[in-house]
């Protein structure tokens, strides 16, 4: 008979039981070891019976679901005096082991890529210190983060070579999933796909009291597709129509990896860190996923998905459980928009057995109230296309990026209705630095309910108008919105505005 | 005077190919590259660069020449529109060098030299490994899940109820699978204490601080998946 520990917060729960059945559960006391009867299993397909079967499987570098998904390490700060969290960042050359048996050069934070993650609290700022150890100025972005204009990462304010700045992030935003990469003029399609990209994940009390998943149930993922030489370098080609395309996806540095799960909720937070490629979504053959949050943190209420079209910069949050399947179960994760097999295969979820009892919930009402904007004191339209005087370059209302020119100078605390315009046949995800918005109407149909939430990048589909509400607060200074696909973005689809008193 | 071009040409022995005797045709493709990076015309001869079937937006422009001296100074300022496809664009070389075209949507891959009246350049040495594209070759996934859904209902076994210390039911039970099992205690249908555990194989819950009184003990019991084992039922006389 197995020893029993007394029941944890368990008792009297009668009325969550019959309304929620087992899985409202958030604490409950183990009575047993884990036991072996586990049911039977489903033969793994990715095992071959013969070691020629394993060779052939490793005869390629690009052979999906064969590495683990690695997880980026998470950042330790150098200190925690006076409520601050200190970080200290080295930007420098590395060295990543993409394909196997291949090393590939790469621009890092802290020389790996993806780079370390910054795991911050609301109410408890930060600051990183960055030195630029490469050869060539560099800076760094927090992306959909409310940071003081000098803090930003405007492609004007550089490290230059051989120094350092203290990036100071308030962290008095909600819970969001942010990014931080470098941002250097004209640079950025090159240093982002050779490696300049970190996840910065802030979250609050809110995470707690949802239930959501936690530490290894929260899961980060970058997304990022990539081309490579014969001798396992990445290939770089500019492309200033379409952007960068690569016959090759990435999730956290690993070729379309496997992930071992347990029969448990997760949380799975993408990030399309790609130049220029937007994924189209599915698991499985259509498997429903709940979509939790998007680039500003939590959705009022969760949303049902069973495709997610995620355009480059963009965030989105979903919740998967795998509480359903039996052990050795094996779920692809696809993107039924690439072009090519190798543009198919995101990653491959494998059940396992184990895991224990459940703590976590799936939320089910509402999770946020998103605050009300004023009302907007001006409209403005914004074409976007692509123009050949003075070379090949996109243009925002028919203008390039000049950083001595200010296109904007809205009142800190306004709002307005920005339109933005796409006649061209490309994507545009138009990302504001430092302030967030909320998608009001689109050309191409209702706003969809997960883009109903605080947005800082916005897929503008070819041919669509979409119009934004972009809120000026909570800095005054000197930010850029600009396309983030990356080729459009250095040539030149950026401008600046400034938010004044 | 082409035939004169020619044959002057000739007898100063600097072209070889008899291919070189006429206009050219270059097409930009969405592979981003041209179908003809290197082509050798005579003087007075024409190059057209067309972009047949192209969804991507291409040109073609002039990127300079090989050599020191700009020998034709119309080339310096020759660009053609953007389009999707790209309209076609055209030049003729008058004067001999080693004209440089470019697409400057994507100057990485879509480069070229016209060589007019002169030798050709050489072929290129093979490019390094650092150069080469190794593509994926993987094959496209066929089967996107195998998955067996756990549809099995838990099998609840063996319940019994004892009194314990004061006040304290223990209830046992074996569960056949890793379940969350809740342990209530009923009178006059009303549940009045209820316990919850987690696990696998034999175990027990007790319930404390159970006043005096006969109840009807239930225990439920649902696996990983949600599914729920028959419902067992019991009695206890706690005094």
């Amino acid at each position: 008979m197995a020893p029993m520990e007394p029941p944890m917060g368990a008792g009297g729960n009668r009325r969550d039981f019959m309304r929620n059945g087992f899985g409202s559960f958030a604490l409950v006391c183990t009575f047993a070891a884990q036991s072996s009867l586990r049911g039977s299993e489903v033969t793994k397909s990715s095992a071959p019976a013969t070691s020629a079967g394993r060779r052939f499987q490793a005869a390629s570098p690009f052979t999906p679901f064969q590495r683990d998904l690695p997880i980026p390490p998470v950042l330790a700060p150098v200190s925690t005096r006076n409520g601050v969290d200190v970080y200290s960042v080295d930007i420098k050359d590395g060295i990543a082991e993409i394909l196997p048996g291949f090393e590939t050069p790469i621009y890092g934070y802290e020389g790996v890529y993806p780079g370390p993650t910054i795991r911050a609290v609301k109410g408890r700022p930060s600051v990183v210190r960055q030195t630029n150890k490469l050869g060539f100025d560099s800076n760094v972005h927090l992306h959909g983060g409310y940071v003081p204009a000098k803090h930003d990462g405007h492609p004007m304010d550089v490290i230059l070579p051989g120094k350092s700045f203290d990036y100071t992030y308030p962290n008095e935003q909600d819970a969001a999933m942010l990014w931080y990469h470098d941002h250097a003029h004209g640079r950025t399609a090159h240093t982002l796909y050779y490696g300049l990209a970190g996840m910065y994940l802030l979250s609050d009390e809110r995470d707690v009291e949802l239930g959501l998943p936690q530490d290894e149930y929260d899961v980060p993922l970058m997304l990022a597709d990539h081309a490579f030489n014969k001798d396992g370098s990445f290939r770089y080609a500019e492309n200033v129509d379409l952007g960068f395309r690569g016959d090759t996806i990435l999730v956290n540095g690993a070729v379309s990896p496997r992930m071992t799960v347990q029969r448990r909720i997760y949380r799975l937070r993408f990030l399309n860190a790609s130049n220029a490629r937007s994924y189209n979504l599915k698991l499985g053959n259509g498997r429903t996923m709940l979509q939790v949050a998007s680039d500003g943190g939590l959705l009022e209420k969760p949303v049902s998905r069973s495709t997610v079209l995620i355009h480059p910069a963009e965030r989105v949050e979903l919740l998967v459980d795998f509480r359903g399947f039996r052990p050795g179960s094996e779920i692809v994760l696809q993107n039924i928009d690439g072009e090519s097999p190798g543009t198919k295969s995101v990653m491959r979820f494998d059940v396992e057995s184990g895991g224990g009892a459940e703590e976590f919930v799936i939320p089910t009402g509402r999770m946020r109230t998103l605050e009300k904007l004023p009302a907007p004191n001006a409209s403005r339209r914004w074409d976007l296309g692509l123009f050949t005087q003075s070379g090949v370059q996109w243009r925002i209302a028919e203008r390039g990026f000049n950083p001595d020119r200010i296109d904007v100078r809205p009142r800190l605390g306004s709002s307005e209705l920005w339109q933005w315009h796409n006649p061209s046949n490309r994507v545009h995800p138009m990302h504001l630095h430092g302030m967030l918005f909320r998608i009001v109407e689109r050309s191409t149909g209702v706003v969809h309910p997960a883009d109903r939430g605080w947005k800082d990048t916005i897929g503008v589909l070819p041919g669509e108008t979409a119009t934004v509400q972009p809120w000026f607060i909570p800095h005054t200074g000197r930010y850029v919105f600009h396309c983030h696909a990356l080729e459009h973005g250095d040539k030149a689809m950026m401008l600046q505005l400034e938010v004044e008193k | 005077m082409k035939r004169v071009l020619i044959s002057t040409a000739l007898a100063f022995g600097v072209l070889a190919s008899p291919a070189l005797a006429a206009d050219e045709v270059i097409s930009g493709l969405d592979t981003l590259v041209w179908d003809k990076p290197a082509v050798s015309i005579l003087p007075g001869e024409k190059v057209t660069w067309q972009f047949p079937g192209t969804a991507q937006a291409h040109h073609v422009a002039s990127n300079g020449v090989d050599g020191a001296a700009v020998v034709d100074a119309s080339w310096t300022s020759f660009t053609s529109p953007l389009g999707v496809p790209a309209p076609n664009a055209e030049f003729t070389f008058t004067e001999p060098g080693t004209y440089k075209f470019i697409c400057t949507v994507h100057k990485d891959t879509m480069f070229g030299t016209v060589s007019v009246g002169v030798a050709p350049p050489p072929p290129a040495p093979p490019l390094p490994l650092s150069q080469q594209p190794l593509g994926n070759d993987a094959p496209a996934p066929t089967t996107f899940e195998k998955v067996q859904e756990d549809k099995a209902k838990p099998k609840l076994s063996k319940v019994s109820a004892t009194r314990r210390a004061r006040g304290t039911v223990r209830v046992k039970f074996r569960v056949s699978e890793q379940s969350t099992v809740l342990v209530s205690l009923k009178r006059g249908g009303k549940t009045i204490k209820s316990v919850v555990g987690a696990g696998t194989g034999s175990g027990y819950l007790d319930v404390k601080k159970v006043k005096a009184g006969r109840y009807t003990v239930q225990v439920r019991a649902a696996d990983v998946a949600g599914n729920e084992a028959a419902i067992k039922k019991t009695s206890i006389t706690v005094r």
